[in-house]
């Protein structure tokens, strides 16, 4: 039996959420919610993803601390990280990929794309 | 036998003033310089003095005093004049009033010769008073002991007259310089001046104490007290006018009379010696006259039945009282006072005549070359024969016309006279923008009021028509009357004209200064006059000369007028102290060194006769007045354009700092525009993701259940209205911002108002549970402002309000009160809160709280923006109040009184 890959969504926005976890549960993923930066952490450290949708805005953590927090933990720093946000300045792109993101999308995004980014993104694992 | 005396008395005099001369070559004083400065001074007690005061004494009273109380009251500012006066004497080489008048109006040679003219037309009557006085005294003293004819007398006074002159020519001229001070003919003044008070105290003294045992027993006597009592009082007030103006005109005395200005001001040698003279001149004034009184009432007494002129008391009352040797000594004395007088006033009127009327002449008319070589001996000799013309002018004067008139009305006629030019020179020294015309005009009309007011009434037996004019005016019009101009009739003939002329002349004087322009050349001159205590450069005061002048046309005009020897070493001394080469013969002469000798030769022959000497050597034009001048003007305007610079500076820097903070405003603006249109378009790409992620969702998967289809349309129904309501919101506060939003203001009933927003509410409310509350007063409450807009604030606070409720028993609370002109509106929800920090922010655009958990709050993030802004174009005030967990309240004003804005 292939083990469904496990992977982190984190977002404020309900609705968002909606979405993202019926495409990736759809595609075969094991999807795991987080609605702010302490349950995302959290669950990092329990459930150890292997790839993190994560948005920027968010209400106690933005997204780029979160994932420089994970990156720089020895033992998490292999799980892949995509910025999902409606952050679009090329500034914010760029310190996303500096911070060691695997991909950035803007929001509105296509559903088709992301699906098989992440999906080429997991393959390799 | 009192000739004898005489010949004896002046061969003293002689002597005493070899003597000053001699030690003065040596470096030594027979007598201290301040002492014999301020002794000089005492030239101003004349016969008049002597004989006159006592005249009128005996007449009138203490209305001899005011002629000797003037200088003394006035003492102070005389001496602050003199100063002045001595000041730009020294410095500029002039010698006399007339210069003075000439060089300060622009080195003006018709004016100078004008106001010596006037001087002479003055002054020679009072020295032919002294003379008289003297012939008086000698008749007297003849007739006590030799019987003689007129012939003898009118001799004894010519030859008098003629030593006098002899004496003034030995040691008066001296020195072509006229700058040169007479230390022998000052000496002698100074020990007759001694011999004056001597004498007349001496005889005070005798009639005094020895006839009358003592002064209380004149003054008690029964005939004073009869006939004479009121010689002892003041009069009433119509004299205080004319003692005013008698106070006046001694004071200007001092400083106008042609032998005062000689000997305060030429003849002095250091300033400080005006302090000593300014206490002793007092002193001596005051002494010389306690006995005039005195001896006035001895002579009334004594000559009650056989009335005797009583200008000559002083020698009769010792010649009744047989003591010959009494009325001797009183005549020395007198003769000193007169003599005393005449020598100072001959040397200074001489002075005037040389320079100002005889050498212009001889110059302009070109009978004199100034090259001439025996121009020295030339200018000597004119003073020469001056001297004995003014004396025998004086002479003849004297025996014409003398006989007409008091001692004393001759005196003060001749004090009027020379009170004319006190404008000129007073006015002069103070206001530089006095000029030449405004001098010519005051002068003319001063005199010829002093002629027509004070002269002609006393013409009138001359001619008819004279005398009709004296009784009923000038071409019969009676305010043009001599003695009551202008209907000013209650005045004494004296009085009246130093009224009307000093009146008149002043004030053509001060309106032709005002109202007419100076010449560059006499605003000059004003400045060197005014500005005479200023640190100017002292060596610049002659206007330069653009010209050039060689070195040996200098030397030349400088030999010819002071002797080789002199003038070279005046030459050399100057270059030295200055560190000027002088060049050789037929190099062009540094101008410091040509303004240098156009001072000496000033001393000379007056500065403007000198001024011509030089143009004259000149080639080509001086500067033009007006460069020079410019030169001046330029470093005032110099400074002051300074000052318009350093303040527009600052203005400069005020501007730059202000547009620099207007350009960060403007910057700031601009980041801020930024920054909202980027929070703007991040806020709707959310709602944006979700909408298409659910969109594309929906079309890739058919097979979805008609639950999942369900949720995920509605959601994106959901969204889209989000969506929208977010941009109308945007819109609405850019709208706001902008102010682009029109306000629809109407008068309108508040608690209505409030009704109709709570209304929609009470749906929402009741879903929830939630009580509605309002308290407001009972009556109607008008408010002029935007219904709708208001309409949005409360629906939006108490939405807002509904919305946080958590509580069991949720309520909202709406309460309106007017206070201090202000509508006052609370909403208070018992919901949980909001932090302390917050209540401020939260009226930040796009802020939402951020404490949320389980569901993002509905909204823009604006609204309460929105409510902030509306309130504000109402002039109001909108904040919050909580207590976290508790309550929330929000407040805001609304004032009644709106200030309109267009």
């Amino acid at each position: 039996m292939i083990t469904k890959s496990k992977i982190l969504i984190v977002d404020d926005d309900p609705y968002i959420l909606l979405s993202l976890e019926f495409l990736f549960k759809k595609n075969g993923y094991e999807v795991l919610i987080a609605r702010n930066g302490t349950e995302c952490l959290d669950l990092v450290e329990k459930e150890h993803p292997v790839l993190i949708l994560l948005d920027i805005m968010m209400a106690d953590m933005d997204g780029f601390s979160i994932c420089e927090k994970i990156k720089s933990t020895p033992n998490l720093a292999d799980i892949k990280i995509v910025f999902l946000s409606a952050k679009s300045k090329d500034t914010d792109i760029k310190k996303g990929y500096d911070l060691g993101a695997s991909l950035y999308v803007t929001k509105p995004f296509s559903t088709r794309e992301l699906v098989k980014q992440v999906k080429t993104l997991t393959e390799v694992s | 036998m009192t000739l004898l005396i005489i010949i004896l008395y002046l061969v003293l005099l002689f002597i005493i003033a070899n003597i000053a001369e001699r030690l003065k070559s040596k470096g030594k004083f027979l007598f201290p310089p301040a002492l014999i400065y301020g002794l000089s001074f005492t030239v101003f007690c004349t016969a008049w003095t002597y004989f006159g005061s006592i005249g009128i004494a005996s007449r009138k009273g203490i209305e001899f005093l005011p002629i000797y109380l003037g200088p003394t009251l006035f003492m102070p500012l005389i001496a602050i004049v003199l100063l002045k006066i001595i000041r730009i004497c020294k410095s500029q080489h002039i010698t006399n009033i007339a210069d003075f008048i000439s060089s300060r109006y622009g080195k003006n040679s018709p004016i100078g010769t004008m106001v010596a003219v006037f001087f002479i037309i003055g002054v020679i009557p009072y020295i032919a008073i002294q003379l008289k006085a003297i012939s008086s005294c000698f008749q007297l003293l003849s007739n006590a002991s030799i019987a003689t004819g007129n012939f003898f007398l009118w001799d004894t006074t010519l030859y008098i007259t003629i030593a006098l002159a002899v004496f003034i020519i030995l040691y008066g001229l001296r020195n072509i310089d006229t700058t040169e001070t007479h230390t022998g003919i000052m000496t002698a003044v100074a020990v007759e001046s001694i011999v004056k008070l001597v004498a007349f105290v001496v005889a005070g003294i005798v009639i005094c104490f020895y006839f009358f045992k003592a002064p209380g027993d004149i003054y008690h006597h029964p005939i004073i007290q009869e006939s004479y009592s009121h010689l002892l009082q003041f009069s009433t007030n119509e004299n205080g006018f004319s003692w005013f103006i008698l106070l006046l005109l001694s004071g200007l005395a001092m400083i106008l009379l042609p032998r005062q200005f000689q000997v305060a001001v030429v003849e002095n040698i250091e300033e400080k010696h005006l302090l000593k003279a300014a206490w002793i001149f007092p002193l001596y004034l005051f002494l010389i006259n306690i006995f005039v009184l005195p001896i006035a009432l001895a002579g009334n007494i004594i000559f009650a039945q056989s009335p005797t002129d009583a200008d000559f008391y002083l020698l009769n009352l010792p010649l009744f009282l047989h003591a010959k040797w009494l009325a001797v000594i009183v005549f020395v004395g007198g003769f000193s006072a007169a003599t005393s007088m005449l020598i100072v006033e001959t040397i200074a009127l001489t002075n005037m005549v040389s320079n100002n009327i005889v050498l212009p002449l001889l110059f302009g008319q070109k009978i004199v070359n100034p090259n001439n070589k025996r121009l020295q001996q030339i200018i000597v000799d004119s003073r020469r024969i001056g001297v004995f013309v003014i004396l025998l002018a004086a002479y003849i004067f004297e025996k014409l016309v003398a006989e007409r008139f008091s001692l004393v009305s001759i005196g003060l006629i001749s004090f009027a006279a020379v009170a004319q030019f006190a404008p000129a020179v007073i006015l002069g020294i103070y206001w530089k923008q006095a000029n030449l015309k405004a001098a010519f005009t005051g002068i003319f009309i001063g005199f010829a009021c002093w002629f027509y007011m004070l002269i002609f009434p006393s013409l009138s037996s001359i001619h008819p028509i004279i005398e009709s004019i004296v009784k009923e005016g000038l071409f019969h019009i009676s305010i043009l009357k001599p003695t009551a101009f202008l209907g000013l009739h209650n005045l004494d003939v004296l009085t009246h004209g130093v009224f009307w002329s000093l009146l008149l002349n002043t004030l053509s004087f001060v309106f032709v200064s005002i109202n007419f322009s100076s010449s560059k050349q006499e605003e000059f001159q004003a400045k060197i006059f005014v500005d005479i205590n200023a640190d100017l450069q002292k060596d610049l005061y002659s206007l330069p000369w653009k010209g050039i002048t060689l070195v040996k046309d200098i030397k030349l005009l400088i030999n010819n007028f002071i002797g080789e020897e002199r003038g070279q070493n005046l030459l050399d001394g100057y270059a030295k102290r200055y560190d000027i080469a002088i060049k050789n013969e037929n190099d062009v002469a540094d101008i410091r060194i040509v303004s240098f000798v156009e001072r000496i030769l000033g001393g000379v022959i007056g500065s403007a006769s000198a001024r011509l000497m030089i143009s004259n050597v000149t080639k080509n034009e001086e500067i033009s007045k007006d460069e020079v001048l410019n030169i001046v003007k330029e470093s005032q305007q110099f400074i002051e354009l300074n000052k318009e610079l350093r303040k527009k500076t600052l203005e400069l820097t005020k501007t730059s700092n202000e547009l620099k903070n207007a350009n960060e405003l403007l910057k700031n603006m601009d980041e801020q525009k930024d920054e909202f249109l980027y929070t703007v378009t991040h806020e709707l790409r959310t709602p944006l993701s979700s909408i298409r992620a659910l969109s594309e969702i929906l079309y890739d998967n058919p097979d979805l259940t008609e639950e999942e289809k369900e949720q995920f349309l509605a959601t994106i129904v959901h969204e889209t209205e989000r969506l929208s309501h977010l941009i109308s919101q945007v819109l609405r506060l850019e709208k706001f911002e902008s102010g682009r939003q029109r306000l629809n203001f109407t008068s309108f009933d508040y608690h209505e108002m409030i009704k109709d927003a709570l209304t929609p509410l009470q749906v929402l409310a009741a879903q929830k549970n939630c009580t509605v509350q309002v308290v407001k007063p009972n009556n109607e409450l008008l408010f002029y402002g935007d219904r709708d807009m208001m309409n949005q604030v409360i629906s939006n606070l108490v939405s807002n309000a509904i919305k946080f409720l958590d509580k069991e028993n949720p309520s909202v609370a709406v309460r309106i009160y007017v206070e201090n002109q202000e509508i006052i509106t609370e909403i208070e929800d018992n919901g949980k809160g909001i932090e302390p920090d917050l209540t401020e922010k939260i009226f930040d655009k796009f802020f939402q709280a951020k404490n949320q958990t389980l569901k993002k709050p509905e909204g823009s993030g604006l609204g309460l923006a929105i409510c902030k802004r509306i309130i504000e174009l109402h002039q109001g005030k909108i904040w919050a109040v909580s207590e976290l967990g508790k309550y929330a309240k929000f407040i805001f004003t609304l004032p009644l009184e709106r200030i309109q804005e267009e």
